[in-house]
């Protein structure tokens, strides 16, 4: 039988139901968004943790299921952190600080890397109405906070290459040109004079502007690879004729250095899907790289050999090797290993070569044994896809 | 109902209890230490980082922010005191207070350690750059992650993992060593080196008395709970021989 009070209890169930469901949406939510959420409950004067999602967990670093009900310093043990939220619920405005994590480093654990996090505390607004049945309601002094927690690590590193990108972009231009400026001053005051010293400055004006217009060249070319402006046109390219046409174009240079210049070709290499000008700028790039580091009677081997993601190219040489803690930073604009020893380059040969290879969708590493034990410059691309022959192409062959 | 929501801790009443009142200072003040260990920790991390990079900047912030530490250590030795009067605890509450005065002292140092090295920083900061020896950081890794375990200890009241923690303070010892060896090495090949190696052997002492520090930390959490005072004479004992300041 149908009564009012049945009506009430039907609204109610129904009303329950759905707040139900907000619930869980909003839980949901909370427990699959990419920043750290941690929600903090003022308790008789002590931050408690209330609710924590997966990304702080992670961020953190807590032990799985950890933390909801305890003290804020004991859970994340950093006071950096806590004070972001105090400030923010003491002043009832957001409050934000950039926290560098670093846990210290025991072993070579790569996880030990010191980690940038911009933690932003929120107030909550205080509404008792709001809160649900089992949290502490109606007494005085109960406040609530947000943090939020985002891993800016990697947006630090990007900012600190950029700094020293344009510090390096300087430094470079300002050698050439502080050259320039004081030949001309010597031409000035009274070189000029003597034919032929003035014609030897000239000579040297020469040098330094020749390397000015490479530098501003290469930066462009950088520039424009990295944007994706420059076009890619790839085909099917043996990697045989890429070797050969780099090892014509670098013998002489290889030469004066007093290199040997090898090729080593394997029969059974496929061809690669790839622009072969930018392929070559690639290996004219390493070779070049390997002819300045390695001293006189060394040897350079050029060669290709199928791997796992196609075809592997390598450069190989006998010169000064590199130290682990490089290898990976070699290919970043302006990395000297020793800039006493790193003169006549741009700094920007093996960047360049990085970002063609990875336009490619490839790959490009190096490797050394170590200081003085040589190097081996790698990079991998794509197959060509095999030939398939055109239905009509006897027909279009054989024409009328 | 709430059969899909979140689990959810109970928390407590609306009534606080005078027990229950005095149990939430007690983990207030356990909570300051936390975080003035966190605020120590902080600065030996940034203290070896500024050596490091050379940087300025941040040695001038772990010199200028010792002074927090100080002000953490009188804030937390003011509750303990007062706790201590106005509540007369007893057994392992007034042990767990006593040591925390303790602790709070030896933190206090660590932070001075820390600080020593950021001015020394600035004093290598004047010469040509030496190599840091690798076994520096480490060594300060070293004391940060025993610095971390035996606040663990602390919160989680385990005297054997204190105990254990306490021991590791050889490895400190050795690295110090091995860095002597190195810095002198160093300084007899190249006399220009004296006065940049002579500062970071002062850098290396002074990590090296953080570890001490730490072993006292340890100490107190053994004292605070076991409470057996025959044993921890026999240990003080113990300690004191290989404790430098007496060495000294």
């Amino acid at each position: 039988m149908e009564t009012p009070h049945n009506g009430e209890t039907e609204r109610l169930r129904e009303r329950m139901r759905q707040l139900t469901i907000e619930r869980d949406h909003a839980h949901e939510a909370l427990a699959n968004m990419a920043d750290g959420i941690v929600i903090v409950e003022a308790v008789d004067g002590q931050l408690r943790v209330e609710q924590l999602n997966g990304a702080a967990t992670r961020l953190l670093r807590l032990q799985a299921e950890t933390g909801v009900g305890q003290s804020l310093a004991k859970v994340v043990r950093d006071h950096e952190l806590t004070q972001v939220l105090v400030s923010a619920m003491q002043q009832g405005a957001p409050h934000t600080a950039t926290i560098r994590f670093a846990p210290p480093s025991l072993g070579d654990d790569p996880r030990d890397e010191p980690r940038y996090v911009k933690a932003t505390g929120f107030p909550l607004a205080n509404n008792a109405e709001s809160r649900t049945p089992n949290t502490r309601s109606g007494t005085s002094g109960t406040e609530a906070g947000l943090l939020v927690l985002q891993d800016v690590t990697e947006l630090r590193r990007t900012e600190t290459v950029r700094r020293e990108f344009v510090g390096n972009v300087s430094h470079e231009l300002r050698t050439p040109l502080a050259s320039l400026k004081a030949l001309v001053e010597t031409l000035e005051e009274g070189a000029l004079q003597d034919p032929p010293a003035a014609r030897e400055f000239l000579g040297q004006m020469h040098v330094e502007v020749d390397s000015l217009t490479q530098l501003v060249q290469e930066l462009l070319e950088l520039s424009k690879i990295e944007s994706g402006q420059a076009p890619i046109r790839p085909e099917s390219v043996p990697p045989v004729g890429l070797l050969a046409a780099t090892e014509r174009r670098m013998r002489r240079q290889a030469e004066r250095a007093g290199l040997a210049l090898d090729l080593e070709i394997q029969d059974e290499v496929s061809a690669v899907w790839a622009d072969p000008a930018l392929v070559e700028r690639v290996l004219i790039n390493l070779v070049h790289n390997a002819v300045k580091f390695t001293p006189r009677g060394g040897r350079i081997t050029l060669s290709a050999a199928p791997g796992p993601e196609g075809v592997v190219f390598s450069v190989a040489d006998t010169g000064a090797g590199i130290v682990v803690d490089d290898l990976n930073r070699i290919f970043e604009r302006f990395y000297k290993v020793d800039r006493s020893r790193a003169s006549g380059g741009t700094g920007l040969g093996l960047a360049i070569a990085k970002h063609i290879v990875h336009a490619h969708g490839g790959r490009i590493w190096a490797e050394s044994a170590g200081e003085g034990h040589g190097s081996r410059f790698r990079f991998a691309l794509a197959a060509a896809p095999p030939v398939q022959s055109h239905p009509d192409a006897e027909t279009l062959l054989s024409g009328p | 109902m709430y059969q899909n929501g979140p689990p959810r801790e109970p928390y407590v009443t609306t009534f606080v209890s005078p027990r229950l009142r005095f149990v939430h200072q007690l983990e207030e003040v356990r909570d300051a230490v936390l975080t003035m260990g966190s605020m120590v920790d902080k600065a030996i991390d940034y203290a070896i980082d500024a050596l490091r990079r050379r940087d300025v900047t941040l040695m001038q912030r772990v010199i200028k922010d010792d002074r927090h530490i100080n002000r953490q250590r009188f804030d937390i030795e003011q509750s303990a005191l007062l706790l201590m009067a106005t509540q007369q605890p007893m057994a392992s509450d007034l042990r767990f207070l006593a040591a925390v005065l303790h602790i709070t002292t030896d933190l206090e140092r660590m932070g001075d350690h820390a600080r020593s090295v950021s001015r020394l920083g600035l004093k290598l900061n004047t010469e040509a750059p030496l190599k840091l020896p690798p076994e520096l950081p480490r060594m300060a890794d070293l004391c940060r992650d025993r610095l971390r375990r035996a606040l663990d200890a602390f919160v989680a009241r385990d005297a054997d993992a204190a105990l254990k923690i306490a021991g590791q303070d050889t490895t400190t010892d050795a690295l110090r060593d091995a860095i002597y060896r190195d810095l002198l090495q160093v300084m007899l090949n190249d006399p220009d080196a004296i006065r940049r190696g002579t500062y970071l052997l002062w850098v290396a002492h002074n990590i090296e008395r953080i570890g001490d520090h730490i072993t006292n930390v340890c100490e107190r959490v053994i004292f605070a709970v076991t409470g057996r005072m025959e044993e921890l004479t026999e240990r003080s004992v113990e300690f004191a021989d290989t404790d430098p300041v007496s060495r000294a």
